[in-house]
């Protein structure tokens, strides 16, 4: 009977009030025979509309709203896959004319544009009495221009909206049909799935038009008639043919986004090859590289298992463009690692895709893409954080921008952010919301307790209080604005503007997609994950710095990821003792307190310590009995041989997702369709919902089979905990490499491995100060910065006795321009300076890079200490030309104090953030022991369940989302670390002096428990006051 | 108490050097805190130019050799700590100084957050040092008001010392170096710069600061800041503008004998008025309101306030107002003497100068004259203008506004064409309709002619509206006589009618 054809999501940001999938349930509801989502120019909503509608079986029409810049106005609506292509390329063409979030379209635009879509022209509404004569003449030209183009496809859209005026504007529509001869359509010009969204619509108005509520005026809409109506409603509103209209336009359109075929790209093979020969020959010859003796006969089997299933399902192309990528980073000398489960294939191995060796992995699970899952291959590709820019313009270059663009992102409102703009809106001033904001921590999660409002001192009973937190609740989770996605690649064969719309990023040179990977993965379409990794940076300096040092070792020279010797028996020793800072992946708190307790011997153990502390195994309560099983505590057991099966190497206890996956499939009877959905569903659920159905299913699936209820509920926990931080194995055993890697290089190379990590910053868990510390503990001899020896990088010296020192560089001195540092460099390298002014006039430094290497003390060699320094760079005048410079040789030097050594170490933190003086805490100790505060290291010889005092510089905050509301601290003293554990009551009533604090008191009960050891925090003090300027700024993590 | 000695103590440890006995410069360059005599400029004679060119001349003129060190003026710097340099402070600071001027009629205002008072000349008026002191302190403390003063022969010693938290009250200029010597450096309050270059030298208080060479320091931080330093050591006199506070007309005139008649009173108002357009017109400024206060031998004085529809400064219109609120006011009791208060000054417009020209023609009475004798008459609140808001609701379109201007006649509400009109009488709530014309469907009272308007807001002021609105033709008697065309609404939450306007 009706079919909404002008409807508008919240995908047109900041206009429409309600999700598509919102949208598309409440037309169901009403009985609407179709729905279009036209949002203005825009697709970005397509997919969860899609997705929607299929799953409650109401037909969905893809449109677009339009405005061109003489402000015609158009809905136009697509037929079939061609002109669905035709639509999106004209959005791309208007998107891509003008700066991001924005889109510009002349009337000219349309010409020839929109093959196969139907229009629906709204004309203008009248404004004032005296322009109504050329306002009407207007609008018939508008009328002729579209029939010349679009007649037989062409309406005149009727919308109605309770102004008053309604019977008029029908006469006059229909007036202007009849004049024109075009056919006339009933529309709602739909911005809210219900009338309920009429506030929320009027905030997201004033948000949009950047003002308070009470000032928008006329700008709001008079009502909430923008909703979707009901059908006894639209019936008393609209002549009877003017529905009858919008079937028959619905019944027109019957593009299914369904019908969208991913074709991968044809140019990754050469002339007079097919995908299939030429992914064998590389792979053949990648295979006499990695086995130059002849490959054992379980690899050949495997790897004509692996190119049977590829060319089965026709994957050779993919396979082919990520070999290309790797290529040409490989070619640039830019470390990469694939991950993901394709990529642990032995083809990824021979394609040099991964290191991970698969005679290292002992073949114990399952690597490969499988058929029956029925999933697109995933391989993710790691590069260099800092050079991953490199290789996204090397995919723009090959295959042009109408061919490649990044996958999008969508920003949607958070605590903080909805807090900002509706409080404005309502008209709180700057300084009340901003105070509002504030009082979200990081780690109050996506929800807005009115408690947290009242402890921010305003009165949560105040009405218009009440207002902000309701719309603010409602408004959260709604999209503002696309951003790109991290690194994930859509690469067409043909057109991708024809496959969904491409708009520009903020960033220049960049292009996205509209749709993020959800939506991408909803469809079946595939992206290249180019991801940016500071541990490679790290690891490929590490190996630049040990080769180049060259020395005894007999691997100095030729280290690379293949040459690292396995399996070392001492690094793993180091790993079992949590010493392991720096470390890839294991240097956290919570991996640091498992370590000693998994204690890894081999490869997979890694494979497994990376997977086990994630929220999925903690929250599904997998940890504890694996752990046990482990050291022989408990019995290994499986509950049927079908388990034993999907969990034999972990023991029986499900770790990883692929094993939970395979469970749902083997244990609950999850067919490989639903269980491809199961793994979406989870992927999503933190965001989008959705996982009820499948709890049933896999409960009542697992009890039919006759497996416990509680191994039921813990497995969908664990599901739950997979959530957003999905970890499988497939990544846990790339990770496992790097993991490995960095722990040698940590072992064997520990001034190159720090210097590393500390040149590639900011990355890890640590700041340099901590990594700097941790290397003296191992016996490194850090040197300081100093002009007439530092690079810009931390270097390596060689010693009196052939070990190399670290040399700190001066990319730490805070201030210093990085062009005033190479010009140093290049002065320094012609000759050596002989005084400050020499050094001042030949770099050609200006006052603030002198003055930030005076205050790093990196001067000392010139003016002895850092006082004096300041004294004679800040006289320093720039030379002018043709004048000698004017220095201060004529002036004495007068009589400065020397820095104490607590100024020094201030002076150090504030310029460099770490200082090799003694410790700051060495200086207070006196003060801390008559608070009866206990070294750090002294904890180890209290015994566990006692009260004790301790005190620490405060390195880093976390607070996962899986530990309850917990946070770890972790403090730092001048003989070692203390890992507090603050439990909620105690992190709620104590915030501020557990958030504020740089030097924290704390006094609790100390937990041992084998090698691992916290103190559980009762009270905290903030003792920041006792240090004065210096300062620390910690780490804080969810 | 302990705890927070023992924090300041070693804040001090990584912060701060603790001042130490200065030791005699060895450098062959002039220290700044070398004991000299000192020549005093006084700060109204010293001209600006010549102070400008001093500091143009970059490293200022080293102190001349003049007078012994009897200091001719001396400057009380008080600081408001709580005072934080917002908008706030500025009008605190405002009100402040205007209460300082029972002391000296020289205050200047130093922000953020503090005022200055040259009170050599009041030394002698109150007595001695310490009673002014003591009385300008009881001032602060009436008002609840945390303070902190320092009293110099140097205005910026005494700012600085003030800053600083110490209480030193000393007319010695010799002294001074000695006093600031223990002052952190950031009393000064000059640009972060300065303090951080100052900070890596190992500079944190004053005395350091003062040892260093004047040459040296000149080219490292500028010439201002030995100028400052100089200042602050009373080498050189610092000039300062004094607060002016914002200027009111405020006569008084007392009667010989008690005035019992309002009439009588005209007479008696005529030269004050005179001489308030008199000042007004020196000022070239206006008024928006006048105050007349009657007094009486006892009880409170009556109060009558007087508002003008448009600035003015002409007293025939003062005059006319004045007269016509009088003219029929009953005195509550005999009147001995009267005062005559402006509003602020504001400064004439072209448009209010040529009334004030044309006015003293005695032309005809213009709107606002007619405006101003309506409103004496009737009451301030009767007469008012109507300014539309850009709202969907009706009630909340529109707006009255109290000060007529000419230019403010615009046109009401720009309506879109198609949009339903709207009745220029609105009621000032609408009237609900009564049990047998509830039901306007019923032809016999009320036919719907046009509509209905949805409207749907104002949610966000606690006042929403849910309303069909229709234009209804009212229907008298059996022979249905077509009446009035009302403006008709029908409240969507609970489905009963109103009228709210009418149309012409």
């Amino acid at each position: 009977m009706y079919a909404e054809l002008h409807a508008l999501s919240n995908f047109s940001f900041l206009r429409g009030a309600s999700q598509p999938e919102e949208l598309v349930a409440q037309a169901k509801r009403l009985g609407y025979r179709a729905l279009a989502l036209t949002d203005e120019c825009s697709l970005a909503g397509v997919v969860r509309a899609h997705v929607a509608a299929k799953a409650q079986e109401l037909p969905l029409i893809i449109g677009t709203e339009l405005r061109c810049t003489d402000e015609l106005k158009l809905v136009v609506l697509a037929t079939d896959r061609a002109s669905y292509g035709a639509l999106s390329r004209l959005i791309s063409r208007a998107r891509r004319a003008v700066a991001k979030g924005r889109y510009a379209l002349a009337r000219a635009d349309l010409e020839g544009a929109l093959d196969g879509c139907l229009l629906i022209w709204l004309p203008r509404e009248g404004s004032a009495a005296p322009a109504q004569q050329a306002q009407q003449a207007q609008q018939a030209e508008e009328g002729r221009w579209l029939r010349e183009r679009f007649a037989g496809r062409l309406w005149i859209g009727v919308e109605l909206l309770t102004g008053g005026h309604d019977a008029r504007r029908l006469e006059l529509l229909e007036a202007l049909g009849k004049a024109l001869d075009l056919p006339r359509v009933a529309a709602g010009d739909v911005h809210l799935h219900r009338r309920g969204r009429r506030a929320l619509q009027d905030v997201l108005t004033a948000i949009r038009l950047n003002t308070r509520l009470s000032a928008v005026g006329h700008a709001l809409f008079p009502n909430g008639e923008r909703c979707l109506r009901p059908l006894q409603r639209l019936q008393e509103l609209y002549p009877a043919p003017l529905l009858a209209q919008t079937i028959e336009i619905a019944e027109r359109c019957t593009f299914k986004l369904d019908e969208l075929r991913y074709e991968y790209p044809e140019e990754v093979v050469p002339a007079g090859e097919t995908p299939t020969s030429h992914l064998r020959t590389l792979t053949e010859q990648g295979c006499a590289q990695r086995w130059p003796a002849g490959a054992p006969a379980a690899v050949r089997v495997g790897i004509e298992h692996e190119l049977r299933l590829i060319a089965e399902l026709k994957f050779e192309p993919f396979f082919l463009t990520v070999h290309d990528i790797v290529q040409h980073a490989r070619s640039e000398k830019i470390l990469c690692q694939g991950r993901g489960s394709a990529a642990n294939s032995i083809v990824c191995y021979c394609l040099r895709i991964t290191e991970v060796d698969p005679s290292r992995m002992s073949m114990l699970f399952e690597r490969f893409i499988s058929k029956e899952r029925n999933e697109p291959p995933d391989i993710d590709v790691d590069f260099e954080h800092e050079r991953r820019e490199e290789v996204i313009q090397y995919i723009y270059r090959k295959y042009g921008r109408e061919r490649a663009a990044l996958a999008a992102t969508v920003i949607c409102y958070r605590p903080r952010s909805a807090l900002r703009d509706v409080g404005k809106a309502l008209g709180f001033d700057l300084a009340q919301v901003d105070r509002l904001a504030k009082g979200m921590q990081w780690w109050d999660g996506q929800c807005i307790d009115p408690e947290r409002i009242r402890a921010c001192g305003f009165d949560a009973d105040d009405p218009k209080l009440k207002r902000l937190v309701v719309l603010a609740a409602e408004i959260l989770g709604f999209p503002r604005h696309l951003s790109q996605h991290v690194g994930g690649f859509v690469i067409a064969r043909g057109r991708l503007d024809e496959l969904v719309p491409i708009e520009n990023a903020a960033m220049p040179e960049r292009t996205v997609i509209e749709w993020d990977k959800d939506d991408l993965d909803a469809l079946g379409l595939i992206k290249v994950d180019v991801l940016g990794l500071g541990m490679l940076s790290a690891i490929r300096r590490a190996f630049h710095l040990v080769n180049e040092f060259g020395g005894s070792s007999p691997m100095r020279g030729e280290l690379n990821l293949a040459t690292v010797p396995g399996e070392d028996a001492a690094v793993y020793d180091m790993i079992c003792r949590a010493d392991t800072t720096g470390v890839f992946q294991i240097e956290s708190r919570a991996q640091m307190a498992m370590l000693p307790r998994l204690r890894p011997r081999n490869y997979y153990d890694l494979v497994i310590e990376v997977a086990i502390v994630r929220p999925g195994p903690i929250q599904g309560e997998m940890v504890h009995p694996y752990l046990r099983r482990r050291n022989g505590e408990e019995a290994v057991t499986y509950p049927s041989k079908a388990v034993e099966a999907v969990l034999e190497r972990t023991l029986g206890v499900p770790i990883f997702q692929e094993q939970v996956m395979k469970l749902a499939m083997v244990a609950a009877g999850f067919s490989p369709g639903d269980a491809d959905g199961l793994r979406r569903a989870m992927a999503a659920w933190k965001r989008k919902g959705g996982l009820e159905p499948f709890q049933r299913q896999l409960i009542d699936g697992m009890q039919e089979r006759g497996y416990p209820a509680s191994f039921a509920q813990q497995i969908f926990k664990q599901i739950l905990g997979f959530g957003e931080y999905g970890f499988p194995e497939a990544h846990a055993a790339s990770f496992a490499l790097l993991v490995y890697t960095s722990a040698w290089l940590k072992h064997h190379e520990p001034a190159a491995f720090c210097a590393a990590l500390i040149n590639s910053q900011p990355m890890g868990f640590y700041a340099p100060a901590q990594l700097v510390r941790d290397a003296r503990v191992h016996g490194v001899e850090v040197r300081a910065i100093d002009v007439t020896s530092s690079a810009w990088d931390c270097t390596l010296e060689r010693r009196a006795d052939g070990r190399p020192a670290l040399r700190l560089g001066l990319r730490l001195v805070k201030h210093l321009s990085q062009e005033g540092g190479a010009r140093l460099l290049a002065a320094r390298a012609a000759r050596t300076f002989v005084n400050i002014a020499d050094l001042a006039e030949r770099a050609a430094l200006d006052r603030r890079d002198l003055g930030a290497l005076a205050v790093a003390d990196a001067l000392g060699c010139f003016a002895g200490h850092r006082h004096r320094a300041a004294w004679q760079v800040s006289g320093v005048e720039r030379a002018l030309p043709l004048l000698p410079a004017v220095t201060a040789a004529a002036e004495g030097i007068p009589l400065l104090r020397a820095p104490r050594e607590g100024q020094d170490i201030v002076a150090d933190y504030a310029s460099t953030g770490l200082t090799l003086r003694r410790h700051p805490l060495a200086l207070l100790r006196g003060k801390l022991s008559k608070r009866g505060v206990i070294p750090n290291q002294e904890l180890w010889e209290r015994p566990s369940g006692g009260l004790v005092t301790t005190a620490g510089l405060v390195i880093t905050r976390q607070r996962p989302g899986s530990a309850g509301g917990v946070t770890f601290v972790t403090l730092e003293d001048e003989t070692g670390y203390v890992n507090l554990i603050v439990w909620e009551r105690v992190a709620t009533t104590q915030r501020a002096a557990l958030l504020e604090s740089r030097l924290l008191l704390v006094r609790g009960k100390l937990q041992r428990e084998g090698d691992v050891q916290h103190v559980i925090a009762q009270r905290l003090t903030n003792l920041s006051a006792l240090l004065g300027d210096l300062a620390v700024v910690s780490r804080n993590f969810h | 108490m302990k705890s927070r000695a023992a924090i300041s103590q070693t804040a001090d440890l990584f912060a701060a050097t603790a001042f130490a006995p200065v030791l005699a410069p060895t450098t062959a360059s002039e220290p700044m805190a070398m004991p000299a005599p000192t020549a005093l400029l006084e700060p109204r004679s010293a001209s600006r130019p010549a102070l400008e060119s001093l500091r143009a001349a970059g490293i200022p003129p080293a102190p001349q050799t003049a007078e012994p060190p009897r200091a001719r003026q001396l400057w009380h710097a008080v600081v408001f700590p709580e005072l934080v340099g917002d908008a706030h402070s500025t009008i605190m600071l405002q009100r402040l100084s205007l209460s300082a001027q029972q002391f000296t009629s020289f205050v200047s205002i130093e922000p953020p957050n503090a005022l200055l008072l040259e009170i050599r000349g009041s030394v002698k008026l109150f007595g001695s040092l310490q009673t002014l002191l003591a009385d300008i302190d009881a001032a602060w403390r009436r008002l609840a008001l945390r303070t902190c003063a320092a009293t110099t022969p140097s205005t910026l010693a005494a700012l600085w010392l003030a800053r600083a938290g110490k209480r030193i009250h000393t007319e010695d200029s010799r002294t001074l170096s000695g006093h600031l010597a223990e002052l952190p450096i950031a009393c000064t309050a000059w640009d972060i710069d300065r303090l951080q270059t100052l900070r890596a030298m190992g500079v944190t208080r004053m005395g350091e600061l003062l040892r260093l060479p004047r040459a040296g320091l000149a080219r490292r931080l500028g010439p201002a800041t030995v100028l400052d330093l100089d200042m602050a050591l009373a080498r050189q006199a610092a000039p300062r503008r004094a607060f002016v506070p914002r200027e009111r007309f405020w006569e008084r005139c007392d009667f010989e004998t008690e005035i019992e008649h309002a009439a009588y009173l005209e007479t008696a108002l005529d030269p004050l008025i005179g001489r308030c357009a008199q000042f007004l017109r020196e000022r070239q400024a206006g008024v928006l309101a006048l105050e007349l206060r009657l007094r009486h031998r006892v009880g409170p004085a009556t109060r009558l306030r007087l508002g003008l529809a448009s600035i003015t400064g002409e007293r025939r219109r003062m005059t006319d107002v004045l007269v016509q609120k009088l003219s029929g006011f009953k005195l509550p009791a005999p009147v001995r003497g009267m005062e005559l208060k402006s509003g602020s000054l504001q400064p004439l417009s072209a448009g209010s100068l040529d009334a004030f020209a044309g006015g003293g023609a005695g032309g005809q009475d213009g709107p606002s004259q007619l405006v101003e004798r309506l409103r004496a008459r009737l009451g301030e609140a009767a007469v008012y203008g109507l300014r539309s808001i850009p709202e969907h609701r009706p009630e909340a379109a529109w707006q009255r506004i109290y000060e007529l201007r000419l230019v403010s006649a615009r046109r009401l509400g720009e309506r879109r064409l198609d949009q339903m009109p709207r009745p220029v009488w609105l009621l000032d709530e609408p009237v609900r309709l009564s049990e047998p014309q509830a039901q306007p469907l019923n032809q016999s009272t009320l036919i719907l002619e046009q509509g209905p308007e949805r409207i749907e807001s104002g949610w966000w002021d606690g006042k929403d509206v849910t309303r069909d609105y229709y234009i209804a033709r009212q229907i008298h008697g059996a022979r249905r006589v077509p009446g009035a065309r009302l403006w008709v609404f029908q409240e969507r939450r609970s489905r009963c009618w109103f009228v709210h306007g009418m149309f012409a």
